[in-house]
């Protein structure tokens, strides 16, 4: 009962089973929605499931950047901009070296495409912890810059390119899930030990938490938030070379357009607060799944267009309330009080406190 | 006609052209000072003040390229181009505005990065008997303020695209629609513009409508799902821009399907992808959203200079193309964009 209980209240709990109820209304539309079946001109396997995993891809790349930046209590509005600066980068390597199916014209293409994002993503850090910008703005600079940038690396043109191996990257199965998502997979994984297996997302936290106490205790903030908004940069690069490799063009206007909002919600919905000092990398990662599943949804569904946003907005809605302490309280009975944090009493750390202006900025 | 110390020494280069091109006579007699300088000939440098929008993309790219070659020193023409500081600022088109009336060019031609607060400067060129002529894109203000805007029409590009898929099906298809961003006129323009050419036509049937947002990785992932949504029973899908429609080439393929033979997939735009995509078979249309208007641009300005009375909106009509060779002629002849 016990164990119910605690399960109701992880936030990702009710992602998961917004997830579950998605799949289900859409198999009641259409008994064969969780079939899978073989393609046979390509011989991959193909179905609504391995469609949502592959377009959960780059969701899952910028939602994991944005939750540490995050929860350093700052935010990241240029992923969606460093999407369109990866693939332009990429694009435009692979279509200098025409080299249609070398791994290694691949390689310099990612290489290439994350060392620059890493640069823009200091770039960032610095602005944020140096010149002691807010976030909110030094990020909002870069994703108007992110796109010019994106215009000057393809000369103002939508690139595309052929590299066999780069298209694989989203077009090609490993044991029959896209690569794409096999591939942010390990990455989360491996983010995940490094935050979680050394001291490192106590650091982060803790910066999230009171960046003056921090210091006090022996942490430098400033060359942890720097490398907070490097890696955000360099993970959207990522997610921007998934997105093109889909298609094996970059629209320097249209790739990554509004994902910044995705990554956000994603983060949300996954349970780590926009005030900072807590991240959940795995609740992140099914916020992505969550916002993927519902994209291809309101596709499956045909919800008309223009009823798109309002359709999304219920659903997040919904979950959002779902999560909040108090609503839980009066749908379910139990304890009104919300539940403490433990740790020190900051007034911006606490669960289910709502989120103020002065916290996203 | 004032000439300017630029300009008189590009008149000697330009004689020739210009007596071939019998410009005599587009000075629009407004000032007998010009008179002075015929000597090489009676040919005169027409000055035109370009008022541009400057880098935004390849479409502008294009237009702008378009517009400074027509104006070319060999027809006649000395073109002062001044492009906005970015493609939004506003404040920086306006100075480069009152800078051409100041300096008594002929002629102004004006891209608006904004559509509002040009009725001043407006009426200070023709107050100055300056003639502006409004390139693409148009100005809240009234129509006597300027000479005429000269435009392609997204209604008539995607009509366009409706008449040939009334060639293409002339049973009616089961179609989907790939808009671009929500709420922008260009999408609710370009869907008129099909709704209205297919309208009353039997069979067909609009299986639905969603935005991809003018990106190629979106227009992909609706189309799969919209396919699998409805069992590969589509044979149309009208792509409001040609980044979309590659995207969704993609996924009919990945469907187990051929582009063109079992889908069809229209676009608008008319970019060297698209054309690259429609000679390789994959796309079966592209309307072309036409850049290339710097001649009707010219015979504006020469109409408006002798003083005659132009429709106050000229639209510019694209090409189609609806055939592999179509598009390969169209790229080897450098339409793409």
């Amino acid at each position: 009962m016990s164990r119910v209980k605690a399960a109701l209240r992880t936030p990702w709990f009710w992602a998961i089973a917004g997830i579950v109820l998605l799949l289900a209304v859409n198999t009641v539309k259409d008994p064969a929605y969780l079939a899978i079946g073989v393609n046979p001109t390509t011989g991959l396997l193909t179905g609504n499931l391995l469609d949502i995993l592959r377009v959960a891809a780059p969701i899952i790349m910028i939602a994991l950047g944005m939750t540490f930046v995050i929860a350093t209590e700052g935010i990241d509005l240029s992923v969606g901009s460093m999407m369109a600066v990866g693939g332009a980068v990429a694009m435009q390597t692979l279509s200098t070296l025409r080299e249609p199916d070398s791994v290694g014209a691949m390689l310099a293409a990612i290489g290439l495409a994350v060392l620059l994002a890493i640069v823009l993503g200091v770039l960032n850090g610095v602005l944020v912890a140096v010149v002691g910008l807010q976030p909110f703005i030094s990020t909002l600079i870069m994703m108007l810059a992110g796109r010019g940038i994106a215009r000057v690396i393809t000369g103002g043109q939508n690139t595309n390119a052929t590299n066999e191996p780069f298209r694989q990257l989203a077009n090609g199965q490993l044991l029959g899930i896209p690569t794409s998502f096999v591939l942010a997979i390990v990455i989360v994984v491996l983010i995940a030990l490094l935050m979680r297996r050394t001291a490192l997302g106590l650091m982060i936290e803790s910066i999230g938490i009171n960046p003056r106490a921090s210091r006090l205790a022996g942490i430098r903030p400033r060359p942890l938030l720097i490398a907070v908004y490097a890696l955000s940069a360099a993970l959207a690069a990522v997610g921007g070379l998934f997105s093109v490799s889909e298609v094996m063009t970059v629209s320097v206007s249209g790739t990554g357009n509004l994902m910044e909002m995705d990554a956000i919600l994603a983060v949300v919905i996954g349970g780590t607060s926009l005030a900072g000092g807590k991240f959940s990398i795995l609740g992140s990662t099914v916020g992505a799944l969550l916002i993927a599943t519902l994209n291809k949804t309101v596709l499956f569904l045909g919800v008309p267009a223009a009823a798109t946003p309002a359709f999304k907005a219920l659903v997040i809605i919904a979950l959002v309330l779902l999560q909040s302490e108090r609503i839980r309280s009066l749908a379910f009975g139990g304890r009104t009080t919300p539940r403490i944090p433990s740790g020190p009493p900051s007034p911006s750390a606490g669960q289910g406190v709502p989120v103020t202006k002065e916290a996203v900025g | 006609m004032r000439i300017t110390q630029r300009g008189r020494g590009l008149v000697g280069l330009v004689a020739t052209g210009v007596l071939v091109l019998g410009l005599v006579g587009c000075s629009g007699g407004s000032d007998p000072a010009a008179t002075g300088d015929d000597t090489t000939g009676g040919g005169e440098v027409i000055t035109v003040g370009y008022v541009a929008v400057g880098p935004e993309g390849g479409w502008r790219n294009a237009h702008e390229q378009a517009v400074k070659d027509a104006f070319s020193a060999e027809a006649g023409f000395e073109l002062k181009y001044a492009p906005a500081a970015s493609p939004t600022d506003q404040k920086s088109q306006l100075d480069a505005f009152a800078t051409f009336v100041n300096d008594e060019v002929d002629a102004i031609l004006l891209t608006a990065t904004e559509a509002s607060g040009w009725e001043d400067s407006l009426a200070l060129a023709q107050e100055a008997e300056i003639p502006v002529i409004l390139l693409d894109r148009g100005v809240d203000a009234g129509d006597d303020l300027y000479a005429t805007r000269i435009a392609p029409d997204n209604v008539t590009v995607a009509a366009a695209v409706g008449e040939w898929a009334l060639t293409a099906f002339p049973d009616g298809a089961n179609y989907y629609v790939l808009e671009g961003v929500p709420g922008l006129s260009v999408v609710n323009e370009r869907n008129e513009g099909f709704e209205d050419a297919i309208a009353g036509a039997a069979g067909w049937n609009k299986v639905g409508a969603q935005t991809a947002n003018w990106s190629p990785d979106e227009g992909k992932s609706v189309t799969e799902t919209v396919l699998k949504a409805n069992n590969n029973d589509i044979q149309f899908i009208f792509a409001q821009n040609d980044e979309m429609g590659i995207g969704a080439a993609q996924a009919v393929k990945d469907a187990g399907l051929t582009p063109g033979t079992d889908v069809k997939i229209a676009t608008i735009d008319g970019t060297q992808g698209a054309l690259e995509a429609l000679a390789a078979g994959e796309l079966s249309f592209v309307a072309q959203y036409n850049p290339f208007f710097g001649d009707i641009a010219i015979s504006a300005v020469k109409s408006a200079l002798n003083g005659e009375t132009l429709e106050k909106t000229i639209i510019v009509e694209g090409e189609t193309f609806d055939s592999p060779e179509a598009a390969q002629a169209a790229i080897d002849a450098g339409k793409g964009f």
